[in-house]
């Protein structure tokens, strides 16, 4: 109660203040922070990636929807679809979760134990996933070091399928973006107002009413975007659920290396480009409209 | 009112800076065609990297250059897209290409490769067959491998595979179409002889029979052998020199020699390139009997030139699989020329069902 | 404020909220780093080929990763000058651009941070296809140019949103107070807002290098193939085999980033607030 009374307050003088300030000064300065990368993003990637779609479009000199039209009657698309939304959501869901207690653990120790930890967690980063490919073979396969563990511990022949299917690509593909969840939750549990929990504890709530009430409710925007982040990657990625997937578990990325690499398609390439990209700004718009509804 | 001044300033900005790309993008060509690429630049040959580039150094590239002058420098990673974007923007970094397989043919019928000069290339008087652009410098045998000190009985053809009663197991097979629908119809019974053109229909139905024993379709190569060594799979699909690579480091690795496909590896000579009839001297060299008979001898390949494999030394033709032998099948790689986009689509959607 | 602050401290010590938490994170550290320590065996086997456990140890792959005609080390070293120059340029871009953003809400401002943060989503083969046939056209192909261009493009937007959750809880009454105190805004940007998101700022650079140091796809169609990246290099090594090299070579990076960041911590001063 008395930590609500606290935040609404704070946000209050902020708004009021932030009125007073003189907005020339503010619009046009704020133009000018923008304007280099803007430029940069136009240049490097904007223009070449329009190149790029307006093959899905434009070939053979002719304007024309056909790539489309394969992609909304394929069976091959729908599938590849369901299965790039459905990988995509469970990878952002369990790294988010995974990220949260990791960047939670790291917000509470003094910053050079936290610098420490920091570097453990981007300790993947340094392991190809060429080799990372065959440790997880080794470690989940079906002779791997868990399965021998669990068949040693039960007595039993038990095995539990943990890769070649989809629980292979969303461990491998979690294994990856854990780390890219975690920083954004990180940074929004750190820029907390210390105060506002201590000021919870002193009023007597527990440590489970202080994580509830105050540090979990302002880290959702940090979630939010990392869960986001950690999802519209994972949709976008092919190389795990190549080495680390079944048969069911092609992606749209997938596709994509085929039709740019192998098959020389472009037009088809870039039109399920195009739409993994409407995809992903659909999502993230539809999170922004949720999360503007949710905030007022 | 204000919040418009910004939109608008920023608006401008990138109307302009469109403007000024557009000025850019239409100069493009003209930048282009000052590009300089002489005849006497070396030869760029394009393939791929590992152990594989020092065998074709030595026993291809040194030799061709000690002879005739030419310098021919080695890239690596034949990329298909890489090369369609050279040749569709003018600017080659690359004039020959090494490379296989139902991509290779599609490419090929895209047009990104020059003719095969047939008065430099001998195109005839071959144990694999030319395609108007690509031409065969190397026979290699895919086929069954499996882990002796595991498997007791094994299955050494791909009838046998199949047969999960007498060879049960589980089993790694590659995510082509083209080698796949091949190895099916031949485990249902279909003879070499006929095998061309494929019956899809039968390949589809024979590999629905085999659909639940396959506990990996593999994309990358590597994992054909490693799947294998970990247990993960009893037989993998895969190929005769990758095999004899494992065993000699000690892995328990064998390759049946009952029955194998051969298939065939490709030089093409990129479109417009400015060393064309260079390039195409070094292929007719690389296809030459006496240095055939080199690779073979380094690399454990077929030679494709009829009579070279007669001339090697008994050790050598050991392990090397004979093209003349009926149950080897030489894969006609240009029926995927014109087929291979449209069965590979069936053969991923088949996958997913 | 301060006195809450600090009479409030003891009590937090006590409190320690849901405990078993710290078990996870420990879990799940235990996941992150899993794959690296079976790689770190595997490593000190003398096969050429990837086993694990290896049958016999020595040091061969070590030699071979190490040895400069193999071409790792120099793959390497370039991988590392790629990575400082192309987060020096996130850096100066990604940076004031998130200020920029957080600071601003103008008609179009949802519209433009997409566009500025579109890389994280369009899938990496296309954006290095469109790069390889975009700079082909400007002729840049093959040049350290083109590379730090690419991935730059990769990058900064990863910058971009660590830089802004730190500045979404930056407290602006400072900032405004600056200003009405007569600062600048380029004043009040590297005196007062820099400063405070020093921590995610710093935080996501690493994160920013260690991308471009990871990164293959768009390296691969852009860098010569006679001056590869490391990942590159180790991505055509494999038409074959995995080489036994590449855990040698994990090995001695992750060997080599926890001496280094062991030495930096212990060598910089305690301070509890930020990264």
């Amino acid at each position: 109660m008395q930590t609500m009374h606290a935040l609404e307050t704070n946000t209050t003088i902020g708004k009021a203040h932030r009125g007073r300030i003189p907005i020339m000064i503010r619009t046009l300065g704020f133009g000018t922070f923008l304007l280099p990368l803007t430029v940069f993003m136009l240049l490097v990637f904007c223009v070449p990636l329009l190149g790029v779609a307006r093959a899905s479009f434009y070939t053979n000199g002719t304007w024309t929807l056909s790539a489309y039209r394969e992609f909304v009657s394929g069976a091959l698309f729908h599938r590849a679809l369901i299965n790039t939304l459905s990988i995509g959501f469970m990878t952002g869901l369990i790294s988010v979760i995974c990220g949260y207690f990791v960047a939670y653990h790291l917000s509470r120790m003094p910053q050079r134990k936290r610098r420490l930890y920091i570097i453990l967690v981007m300790l993947p980063f340094w392991t190809s996933i060429l080799v990372k490919s065959f440790a997880f073979t080794v470690l989940l396969g079906t002779n791997g070091i868990i399965n021998q563990a669990l068949q040693a511990i039960s007595g039993t022949n038990v095995v539990v399928p943990m890769i070649f299917n989809r629980a292979g690509v969303i461990i491998g593909m979690a294994h990856w973006l854990i780390p890219f969840s975690v920083l954004p939750i990180l940074s929004s549990l750190l820029s907390q107002d210390k105060a506002l929990r201590d000021a919870a504890e002193v009023m007597g709530a527990t440590g489970m009413q202080v994580f509830w009430k105050v540090t979990f409710p302002l880290s959702l925007p940090g979630v939010l975007a990392s869960g986001l982040m950690a999802s519209v990657i994972g949709m976008g990625s092919f190389v795990t659920p190549s080495l680390l997937g079944g048969r069911q578990d092609l992606m749209m990325a997938n596709l994509v290396d085929f039709y740019v690499r192998e098959a020389l398609d472009w037009r088809m390439a870039s039109a399920i480009a195009v739409v993994l990209i409407l995809l992903a700004l659909l999502i993230l718009s539809t999170a922004a409209f949720v999360r503007t509804r949710l905030s007022r | 009112m204000k919040k418009v001044d910004q939109s608008r300033f920023l608006t401008s900005t990138r109307r302009q800076v469109l403007s000024g790309m557009g000025a850019g993008l239409l100069a493009a060509p003209f930048v282009l065609s000052a590009s300089k690429a002489g005849a006497a630049d070396p030869v760029v040959m394009v393939t791929f990297g590992g152990s594989f580039a020092d065998v074709v150094q030595k026993v291809i590239v040194d030799p061709f250059t000690k002879e005739t002058g030419i310098a021919v420098t080695i890239a690596n990673g034949p990329d298909l897209a890489k090369a369609k974007a050279q040749v569709q923007t003018g600017n080659l970094e690359w004039d020959v290409l090494d490379g296989s397989g139902g991509p290779l043919l599609n490419a090929a019928a895209e047009g990104l490769f020059e003719e095969l000069d047939t008065k430099i290339i001998k195109t005839s008087d071959l144990v694999a067959r030319a395609t108007p652009h690509c031409m065969p410098f190397l026979i290699y045998a895919g086929g069954i491998a499996y882990d002796p000190k595991r498997t007791m009985s094994p299955a050494k053809t791909f009838a046998d595979l199949w047969d999960d009663q007498k060879h049960p197991g589980k089993i790694g097979l590659r995510t082509r179409v083209s080698e796949t629908l091949e190895l099916a119809l031949l485990a249902d019974g279909v003879s070499p002889a006929n095998l061309y053109p494929l019956d899809v229909d039968r390949a589809f139905a024979a590999l629905d029979k085999v659909k639940p024993r396959v506990a990996k379709w593999i994309d990358q190569t590597p994992q054909t052998i490693s799947l294998l060594t970990a247990g993960e799979i009893d037989y993998s699909y895969t190929y005769n020199g990758r095999v004899a690579t494992a065993k000699k480091e000690g892995l328990s690795v064998d390759f049946s020699t009952d029955q194998a496909l051969l298939l065939t590896q490709y030089y093409s000579v990129l479109k417009g390139s400015k060393r064309r009839e260079q390039a195409m001297r070094y292929i007719e060299f690389a296809c030459r009997p006496d240095i055939q008979a080199n690779l073979a001898k380094a690399y454990a390949s077929v030679p494709v030139r009829p009579g070279v494999l007669e001339t090697l030394p008994d050790d050598v033709r050991a392990v090397l699989p004979s093209p003349t032998d009926p149950k080897m099948v030489l894969v006609k790689e240009e029926f995927w020329a014109d087929k291979f986009l449209q069965l590979d689509r069936r053969f991923k959607e088949w996958l997913l069902t | 404020m301060n006195t809450l602050h600090q009479s409030a401290k003891a009590t937090s010590r006590l409190g320690r909220p849901i405990s078993a938490s710290v078990l996870i994170a420990w879990l799940v550290y235990l996941f992150l780093i899993v794959p690296s320590l079976i790689v770190v065996p595997m490593s000190f086997g003398t096969s050429n080929e990837l086993v694990f456990p290896p049958q016999q140890w020595g040091l061969d792959l070590y030699a071979k990763a190490l040895d400069p005609a193999q071409g790792w080390l120099s793959a390497g070293g370039r991988s590392f000058v790629l990575g400082l120059i192309a987060t020096g340029l996130a850096l100066m871009m990604g940076v004031p651009a998130a200020y920029g953003l957080s600071r601003t809400n103008f008609f179009g401002q949802k519209a433009l941070s997409f566009m500025l943060l579109s890389p994280i989503f369009a899938p990496t083969i296309v954006v290095a296809l469109a790069l390889y046939l975009y700079f082909a056209t400007l002729h840049i192909n093959g040049s350290m140019l083109g590379l730090v261009m690419g991935h730059a493009v990769i990058i900064t937007p990863f910058l971009v949103v660590t830089t802004l959750s730190g500045l979404k809880h930056l407290d602006r009454n400072i900032e405004n107070a600056a200003m009405v105190m007569g600062a600048t805004q380029l004043q009040v940007f590297f005196r007062v807002v820099l400063p405070a998101i020093k921590g995610p700022v710093l935080s996501g650079s690493l994160f920013a290098f260690l991308l471009s140091f990871d990164e293959v796809i768009v390296s691969w169609f852009i860098a010569r193939s006679d001056q590869p990246t490391l990942p590159v290099k180790m991505y055509s090594s494999i038409q074959w085999e995995v080489s036994p090299v590449l855990a040698a070579i994990s090995t001695f990076l992750v060997f080599i980033t926890v001496i280094v960041s062991l030495v930096s911590a212990f060598a910089q001063p305690e301070n509890t607030d930020g990264f």
